[in-house]
């Protein structure tokens, strides 16, 4: 009786995570989690036939699945990248897919053995290990080649999704066309998409990339960066495939790039002289998480010591006693309803820039950007700025296709606006790639590129 | 708020063991005062103010007027004066808008 209850309640457990499963086929930003609850789901229910034959079974099977998987990336990753989102994202679901499949199997064996176990007791028990094993082995190859299959299927299938990207293409396309003619005005409206750049990363950056990714003891410390605080691996999860970036990540990020300015600076190489706010700066501006009403309202006094002197140094900024309106770009990571943008003050040419993979947009944070530079000149420098006449542009750069890449999407804008250079990179390149780097740069505690582009 | 003069250029250093009072502000509005020694490291600051409100640390940051407290700072290498305050922010995710 109390195996069986037992039982039920482990088959109840798999049976919800097969259901989370089939949600992650859906929206496949889950897909890794997912993947790896539904195992452990799957573990758990066979562990309540048997804890330990069922245990190793199930981890076995899971860790010869991800076998294939790396040993299928490592054959041939150039391919893989090349079919781009949509293969990794069904790799994802497929990934998810066995591991539920398991988990029913688990399910239905726990099952099976609950009904049986009402009549005979311990014979059963052994019976339905046996089962089991042979059955679910066999069933989860199976799942891996019929959904491989299906994913040539599908490819072909979704042509329509196909011709929505291209149609986009083409939008960037025309509006290159359009802008050419234009006054050189470098984030004043002009097509900021640049040709592609080599983003693919060596085998040594992808090793480590997997090593700080992989799920482990979320507080153990993998970094301790010579400014900012220590990064455990619960932050650098947050940079594997699919997974949403946390604000640590971004803002370790933003130290290195105002690293970075410092460097470009002192080489003379004519780069622009930038600020890099953190994640905190726009929440605080607009008092985002305060409760109502004065929520989402602008308040200058609020951030009116983040630019003083000693702040500024604290920040790492080059030029900390002349302030920040002397320079050339204020480069600001937004963080708005689980959504990284990356705004941009251009000094030179009086605008405030949103960079946006998404094409949401955000008015309010660029409106209170605008205000605040009028406030700052007013507080710092004593002078009457009016901004209210400053530009606000949102120039086309929608180039994430999924739902999850947009905090890489806000790092690699910022880390190119600061170059004066195009965005030499697309969904394909930022989906794996993007992430290696930016991992590798962390962990490096520099950022690779010093090459200033060419805009004037 | 911390004038100019009190960053790194502070002509002499404060009093051994001087006492100042900090207010740790989260983002609802409620505060938390602490008095500390202007030598004693955050940390402790940090780790009293996480058990009060029962939070794991690694989930919220402390920020000083834009600067990320690091926990073997002390006040006086932050440039802190009687009174300033610190504000805690939870953790932000993001991947596009819900």
């Amino acid at each position: 009786m109390e195996l069986g209850a037992q039982a039920y309640q482990q088959k109840k457990a798999a049976v919800e995570q097969v259901g989370w499963g089939r949600g992650g086929g859906e929206d496949l930003s889950l897909g890794r989690g997912l993947a790896h609850a539904a195992a452990e789901a799957a573990a758990a229910a066979a562990s309540a036939a048997d804890p330990r034959a069922g245990r190793e079974q199930f981890a076995r099977q899971i860790s010869q699945f991800r076998r294939s998987l790396e040993a299928r990336r490592a054959a041939d990753p150039g391919a893989r990248l090349a079919e781009g989102r949509r293969e990794v994202a069904e790799e994802m679901a497929r990934q998810a897919a066995a591991a539920a499949a398991a988990a029913a199997a688990a399910a239905a064996a726990a099952a099976a053995e609950e009904e049986e176990e009402e009549e005979e007791e311990e014979e059963t028990s052994v019976e339905v290990v046996e089962i089991e094993e042979e059955s679910s082995s066999v069933e989860i190859v199976e799942v891996e080649e019929e959904s491989s299959v299906e994913v040539i299927e599908r490819e072909e299938e979704s042509e329509e999704e196909e011709g929505e990207q291209e149609e986009s293409q083409e939008e960037f396309e025309e509006e290159e066309e359009e802008e050419e003619g234009e006054a050189p005005a470098p984030l004043g409206g002009i097509q900021l998409i640049a040709p592609r750049g080599d983003w693919q990363p060596t085998e040594a950056q992808l090793r480590r990339f997997r090593q700080v990714t992989k799920l482990g003891d979320q507080a153990e410390v993998l970094l301790i960066p010579n400014k900012g605080t220590e990064l455990i691996r619960k932050h650098f999860n947050t940079l594997a495939e699919k997974q949403w970036l946390n604000d640590e990540i971004i803002n370790a990020y933003m130290i290195l790039l105002q690293v970075r300015d410092t460097v470009l600076r002192e080489a003379g190489v004519g780069a622009p002289r930038c600020h890099f706010f953190n994640t905190f700066f726009m929440s605080k501006l607009l008092q985002l998480l305060k409760p109502p009403p004065k929520q989402g309202t602008y308040c200058y006094a609020e951030v009116q010591g983040w630019t003083k002197t000693p702040r500024l140094r604290a920040a790492g900024q080059a030029s900390a006693e002349e302030g920040l309106l002397g320079l050339d770009y204020i480069i600001v990571p937004v963080h708005y309803q689980s959504h990284w943008t990356c705004a941009v003050v251009d000094l030179r040419r009086k605008a405030i820039v949103f960079l946006d993979s998404l094409d949401y947009g955000n008015a309010r944070a660029l409106m209170a950007l605008r205000r605040w530079v009028a406030d700052e000149a007013r507080d710092k420098l004593k002078q009457k700025w009016d901004t209210a006449h400053w530009r606000v542009l949102t120039p086309k750069v929608k180039l994430q296709r999924n739902s999850c890449d947009c905090g890489v999407f806000a790092l690699l804008f910022a880390n190119r606006v600061a170059l004066n250079r195009g965005f030499d990179f697309r969904q394909d390149d930022v989906t794996l790639w993007g992430r290696v780097r930016v991992a590798n740069e962390i962990l490096d505690q520099k950022i690779y590129d010093h090459e200033v582009g060419p805009w004037p | 708020m911390a004038d100019d003069t009190t960053g790194e250029t502070k002509p002499q250093p404060k009093q051994e063991g001087a006492v100042i009072n900090l207010v740790v502000k989260d983002q609802s509005g409620a505060e938390v005062h602490f008095k500390v020694k202007t030598h004693t490291k955050l940390e402790k600051v940090i780790n009293a103010y996480c058990a009060k409100k029962s939070i794991v640390p690694s989930t919220v940051r402390f920020v000083f007027d834009g600067t990320r407290v690091n926990p073997n700072s002390s006040p006086e290498d932050l440039g802190m004066d009687d009174g300033d305050s610190i504000d805690v922010f939870q953790e932000q995710v993001g991947g596009r808008r819900p």
